[in-house]
């Protein structure tokens, strides 16, 4: 074995003993509570050697081993923390596996990693199904194989300390510090993650938590009373009859138990908690103990609120997005002297406009700089020329609503220019000048549009949807005053606003 | 004898300037006169202050503190006799919460279903 990963590996796995070992239920349970959460035909916990993978326990699947050529979970080490593929048959890493072209024909399959407490990664706790499955797991499927995953390493872990203690036990003092370590060694690894772990006598109804409550729950040891009563006490009102039923449900009959639910913090808030169980039954098979791990899913739940939200946010403003150029379409035909004037004006509208929401992507704040704005605008109109555009004013940035009006006012005064003013002649030139005035109550925004060394101008006869968008595009939507005056000099174009206008940012996910 | 034809009138309300822009025009070009407003609030001063308002047309998500469903049920107490048209992107309101005989258009709206509709509303 040349590869560094498969020496950490090898030593990792030596160090659990675990290889070739016999069935044990603990690990049964785990890979059965697997396929229940996925709803799945086949689960397995797999250990990766150097030329084989080795299943510690199974269900629906017959062999206790296969060749790494046949390992999908070899794969899954590479990834990381999980690998879903939804359709082994389009993977191109599995479609010639000899599992999925032949005999059982597996398609789907997700495999949690197993990791060992330095990191390194040893095998997966994997759930697979004979038809693929386009969208893979549901984030509570994932997160729940996941913690099983970490129960996995628990019992690992809880193995290798008990092997340890026993020979510590058998042994000299010297071992005695090994027994130390091995126990500190337990004792870190579950303290690494935020799964609590529980355990309740129910005949003596001792409920006992481990030390992650105060950490992730904030709920110190002193005040926590060691009874069911407290547990039940945590849960939200709306959630505790359900959970309470369930529990009574699960103790009537089965082996585990799982429930989502809301769970008092110390500080009064709630908590998304994901909370799974085995039942330990005495020989008339009536419980006397649950010992479960519940985990923190409020990260998941609330970051799939969230996403929630910004895609529906997304969808309201393509949708906007979309009605603002439907208008824009409309308006241009609707003024325009022939078809082929209304596609190359509209065309042209819509790059202004492309180059602006380009501007406003770039940043990921949705403020564009004001000189960003107008020289995007201005781009299809420039010749290159030194000197075509002399564009002044102080840093400043604007928001969307802003600049998208401002883009298209400054492109409809640029085409007018190109067309009949500064810019239809080689050495025409345009000043673009802004800045910020103190105004009687609010600070306001003069920006000044000045063409000189052109053909002398005169008002158009007639106030197209360009005029209508230079005089009331911009003012209209921010609250501001426009003047275009046709001087025979150039065509001279104020507009003064409120900086707060320039300024305003479109409320997100409200 | 001469017959004095008054035309409806019709307020749009629409945050987005060049949107409403056209949707004035589809309503000009429907035969309405029309009045204009950018925000709910603005678009309840001039229905208290207009003697009579024929149809309503309004966006939904808009700034200020009256959105296009809260003016809806606003003019259906207020003013039950004034028609309302409600536009919107993805539905983001139950549709409960818009009274019974308000029409509801999708963004982007059909320019000739909304134009028609205005139109059978005042005939």
């Amino acid at each position: 074995m040349n590869d560094p990963s498969g020496r950490a590996r090898k030593t990792a796995l030596t160090s659990y003993d675990i290889l070739q070992t016999s069935a044990e239920p603990g690990y049964d349970d785990l890979v059965a509570l697997a396929t229940q959460i996925c709803d799945t035909p086949v689960g397995l916990i797999s250990f990766v050697s150097s030329d084989r993978q080795w299943f510690k326990a199974r269900i629906g699947f017959a062999p206790c081993e296969t060749p790494l050529s046949q390992s999908v979970c070899a794969h899954a080490l590479a990834e990381g923390e999980i690998l879903i593929i939804p359709d082994l048959t389009l993977d191109p890493r599995t479609r010639d596996n000899t599992l999925v072209t032949g005999e059982p024909f597996i398609r789907f399959y997700a495999g949690a990693v197993l990791k060992a407490a330095n990191g390194v990664a040893i095998g997966t706790l994997c759930v697979i199904d004979t038809v693929p499955r386009p969208d893979g797991l549901t984030p509570q499927q994932r997160s729940g194989l996941q913690a099983l995953a970490r129960q996995v390493m628990s019992q690992l872990e809880l193995r290798r300390a008990i092997g340890e203690r026993d020979r510590a036990l058998t042994l000299s003092d010297e071992a005695r510090d090994a027994l130390q370590i091995s126990e500190e060694r337990f004792r870190l690894s579950s303290r690494a993650t935020t799964d609590v772990m529980w355990d309740w006598d129910r005949e003596g109804d001792a409920f006992h938590w481990d030390g992650a409550l105060t950490r992730v729950y904030g709920h110190v040891a002193s005040i926590v009373a060691p009874t069911a009563a407290w547990w039940f006490e945590r849960i939200h009102p709306e959630d505790r009859e359900r959970v309470r039923r369930r529990v009574l449900g699960a103790h009537e009959s089965g082996s585990r138990w799982a429930d989502a639910y809301r769970f008092q913090r110390a500080d009064g808030s709630y908590a998304d908690v994901l909370n799974q169980a085995f039942l330990i039954r005495n020989k008339a098979g009536r419980v006397v103990r649950m010992t479960g791990v519940m985990l923190d899913n409020s990260a998941r739940v609330a970051a799939d609120e969230h996403q929630t939200l910004l895609n529906h946010e997304l969808s309201h403003r393509l949708k906007n997005t979309l009605a603002m150029v439907q208008a824009i379409a409309a308006q241009t035909l609707r003024n325009a002297a022939s078809l082929d004037d209304a596609r190359d004006a509209l065309l042209r509208r819509l790059i202004a406009l492309g180059k602006a929401h380009d501007i406003l992507l770039a940043s990921n704040t949705e403020q564009a700089g004001m000189e960003a704005v107008i020289r995007g605008a201005l781009a299809l109109h420039d010749n290159q020329q030194a000197g075509r555009f002399r564009i002044d004013g102080p840093a400043l940035e604007i928001g969307p609503k802003a600049a998208l009006a401002l883009a298209l006012m400054i492109h409809e005064l640029a085409t007018n220019a190109a067309k009949y003013g500064s810019l239809s002649t080689e050495t025409g030139h345009v000043g673009i000048r802004w800045r910020i005035e103190e105004a009687d109550d609010a600070p306001q925004v003069r920006l000044g549009w000045t063409e000189e060394g052109g053909p002398p101008v005169t008002a158009p006869t007639r106030a197209g949807f360009g005029t209508r968008l230079i005089e009331r595009g911009l003012a209209g939507t921010i609250g501001g005053v426009v003047k275009l005056a046709y001087h025979p000099s150039g065509v001279v174009c104020d507009l003064v606003a409120p900086l707060a206008g320039f300024q305003e940012k479109v409320e997100i996910l409200n | 004898m001469g017959k004095i034809v008054l035309k409806p009138t019709a307020l749009i309300v629409e945050d987005e300037n060049i949107t409403r822009m056209e949707t004035v025009d589809i309503f000009a070009d429907a035969g309405f006169e029309v009045i204009e407003a950018w925000t709910g609030d603005m678009a309840l001063r001039l229905l208290e202050n207009s003697p009579h308002i024929e149809v309503v047309f309004t966006d939904v998500r808009m700034p200020g503190r009256v959105d296009g469903i809260h003016l809806a049920q606003l003019i259906a107490q207020r003013w039950p006799e004034t028609a309302v048209m409600v536009c919107s992107g993805p539905v983001t309101f139950r549709p409960r919460a818009l009274p019974d005989k308000a029409r509801f258009f999708p963004k982007p709206f059909s320019l000739s279903e909304v134009s028609a509709t205005a139109r059978a509303l005042v005939a």
